[in-house]
Parts: C-alpha cells; structure tokens; sequence
C-alpha cells in the first residue's frame, strides 16, 4: 500500500486524507540561528511562539481542541535533499496536532530555497516569459510553475481573511473567457480594490457553474458572520454571471460596467458604415 | 446630477441613432439601453460600488498571457487552477509600485489588510501555511 504525502492511503483507488497541512513558516532572520536552536528544545519552542504571537496568527489547533494544553517539541525528521537539514515538529498535549517548523530559508516539499525564487517570482506576475525567467534567474521554467502551484494549493479565499481583509460585500465580478489546451475555460474572480479573489477554474460557462464558483465566497463570509451578504455587485453584464450573482445574493445592487457596454455598442449597430457608427 | 445625466446622454444616444440611420436602428438600440440602465443607475446611485474593472481587466489580461504561454506545461489532469491562483497570490502580495501614495505596499495593505512581516516573500510562506489561522480581533479593535 502506498501513502501520499498528505498520508492518505492510494491503495484499491480510494484515497483518504488523513493528515492536514500544519506547516508553520517561522522567520529566524538566519541559518546559523536556527542550527544554535536546535541543540536547545525549550529556546526553540519559546522562538517559535514568540514569533507566531509576534505576527499576530494562531495556531491551526484540531476541532476537538479544547484548549489548555502546551506544546512541547515532537519527532523531527531529516530533509535529505537539503543535506540531511533536521525539521523538528510540535505538538500539542492537548489535541495532539503535530505542526511541522519550517525555517524561512526552506519550502515544503521543495529543495528550491526561497530566495532563488524571489526574483523570479516578482517578474512572473509582471509578464517575463518563464522561459526568459528561467535565463535570467538560472531557474528552470518547471521548477517555477511547480513553485506556483504550490503557492495555488491554498485558496484565496481562506488566505486573505488571516490578513485582516473581510470577504467582500461590494464585489466586481468578472470571468476571463480563454482557452487552455483544446479546452475553453472561464476563470471566474471578484475584485474588490486592489485586491483579487480567485475562484477557480471552470470549464463551464454556465449560470450554475458561476453560481457555484461565486458560492465559495458567500459560503465563506456567512461562515465567518452569519449576517453579512452582498450589497452591490458589478458586472459586464455577461448572463451567467448576471444570473449567478443575483441567485446569490437576491438582495444586492446589481450594476453593469459601463465600459463593457460602450464596447459592446457597435456590435449593436450592425449594417451600419463606420464613420456613422463612430459619430 | 450625474444619474440625471447619464439618463440625458443615454437618451442622445439614441436619437442621435435614430435621426442618422433611421427608425429601426434606433429600435434596436433603445431596448438594450433600458436593459443596461438600471445597472449603470446603480452604480453611480451607491458611491460603495465599484465603477472600474481596470484592475480586474489588466490582472485577467496577463493571467492569460501566462496561461497561453505557460501552455507547454499543462496537462489534462494537470492543476492549471492551482497555477492561475498561485499568481493571484504573487498579484495581492507583491508590492507592485515603488512611487506615488502606496509605494512599497502590495495589494492587501492597500486595501487595509495587515501583512505579517515586511518580506513578501516571507508572507506569501506564512499566509500559504496550513498551521496558522485568524486570531481574533482584540474586543477594541
């Protein structure tokens, strides 16, 4: 039988996840620190907390936890591909969660070290081809997608609130009709101000599709304030996504994107010779 | 005022239509204009609701380009999702001008959101950490 790194069986085709991601990223400024503290548990233990409070999070305890237990430092395991670097974990006496401490200069699951990435990283969202990231940066055009991928694992709608930001109640919703592979695809997003809410990725169009896509952010405001809803949303008028965001959220403003509509008006005015549709 | 003109200029809109090219076209036109209006009413009535989609366009534009480009890595099983919303996370993340009022800030601080540390790198690895959750808001916050 064999197991997937999440811990899940793979045998028989069932697939079971039986562990959760309980990485804890923690920032040691540098090596030589992390490698001093791992030959003393306790000051090990006291950094850690000192940094998880420092920034203001908390720890991803079970369910069941009831609190009023301590942590004390569990198992570690070596890293062979970073040399046999030792990984030391936490747990919890009360629920028994066991969090992984990773220090800054080491990703999970990956031998890339963060800071080869991180120039690479800044062009990719810029619009630098990875393949001349990849020249540039000496980072091979895969290792970078995977690194993205990894990144894309956690949604955002279940990372930005830990930044204080709440789910939105005016949103623009949008979808990027494009195509990947032989397949056309939607990539349904709420914007609110600088920020970008993506949800995903749906090989659909449909109104059901969008209202099932734009679910996840409603699910997750009414999860986190059982009172809030939507109060206005902007579209470009699209049918599904007009249809989806007032099946969610029947009570919200539904604007058009006057944009949008200026540039659909020509199509509108068909037969018509240019210089007149222009004047 | 500006819902008054608005409502002016849609009604230009299409006599000027209709006195260039003729009934019909005017026709057309005005039935798509009353199906658009009560949303571009809308928008201008609440000052809270978003009026551009420049932001929106511009990141669905280049996330596009990245996956047209980024095509030669994709497979039919492939996890294209994941990809797409791990460059969402380098737009919100990475601060994304170094001039003019939010220099050095990346999208969630602009939008009022506290970032862990001030190393972007740093916090995309802690916000896409699974050990970590929200701690509440202190009771004066």
């Amino acid at each position: 039988m064999r197991h997937d790194r999440t811990g899940g069986h793979l045998g028989n085709g069932a697939t079971k996840a039986t562990r959760e991601n309980r990485t804890l990223t923690v920032d040691l400024h540098d090596e030589p620190t992390y490698f001093q503290l791992m030959h003393d548990g306790q000051a090990f233990v006291e950094c850690v907390l000192a940094f998880v409070l420092s920034i203001g999070f908390q720890l991803a305890h079970k369910a069941t936890c009831t609190g009023g237990g301590c942590l004390t430092r569990h198992s570690p395991y070596a890293r062979v591909r970073l040399g046999g670097l030792t990984v030391w974990r936490l747990q919890c006496t009360a629920c028994k969660a066991v969090f992984t401490v990773l220090p800054h200069f080491v990703w999970r699951y990956r031998k890339m070290r963060p800071d080869v990435a991180r120039d690479a990283l800044i062009a990719t969202p810029g619009g630098l081809s990875l393949a001349w990231c990849a020249v540039i940066y000496h980072i091979s055009p895969m290792a970078l997608y995977r690194v993205s991928c990894a990144f894309g694992q956690h949604s955002a709608v279940t990372g930005l609130p830990r930044c204080g930001l709440p789910l939105p109640t005016y949103i623009w919703a949008a979808e990027k009709h494009s195509r990947c592979l032989t397949e056309r695809v939607s990539l349904p997003t709420i914007v609110r101000g600088r920020v970008l809410w993506p949800l995903g990725y749906s090989a659909s169009k449909s109104a059901a599709a969008f209202t099932e896509s734009y679910g996840v952010v409603q699910r997750a405001a009414l999860a986190h304030e059982p009172s809030s809803q939507g109060r206005g949303a902007l579209t470009d008028g699209f049918d599904s996504t007009v249809s989806s965001i007032r099946t969610l959220f029947p009570g919200a403003r539904g604007g058009s994107c006057l944009r949008h509509a200026l540039n659909k008006l020509p199509s509108k005015l068909i037969g018509l010779s240019a210089p007149v549709r222009q004047g | 005022m500006r819902v008054v003109a608005l409502g002016q200029r849609l009604r230009h809109v299409v006599d000027h239509v209709t006195a260039t090219v003729g009934e019909a076209h005017g026709e057309r036109v005005r039935p798509w204009i009353q199906d658009k209006k009560a949303g571009w009413y809308a928008v201008l009535e609440d000052p809270k609701m978003p009026a551009m989609s420049t932001v929106l366009d511009q990141a669905h534009n280049a996330i596009d380009r990245k996956l047209f480009a980024m095509k030669g890595f994709h497979h039919p099983h492939g996890s294209q999702a994941a990809f797409l919303t791990g460059l969402a996370h380098l737009y919100n993340l990475i601060p994304y001008q170094r001039r003019a009022l939010n220099a050095g800030k990346c999208g969630v601080e602009v939008e009022g959101g506290r970032v862990p540390t001030s190393d972007w790198m740093l916090n995309l690895q802690i916000l896409t950490a699974g050990g970590y959750q929200c701690a509440p808001a202190p009771p004066y916050h």
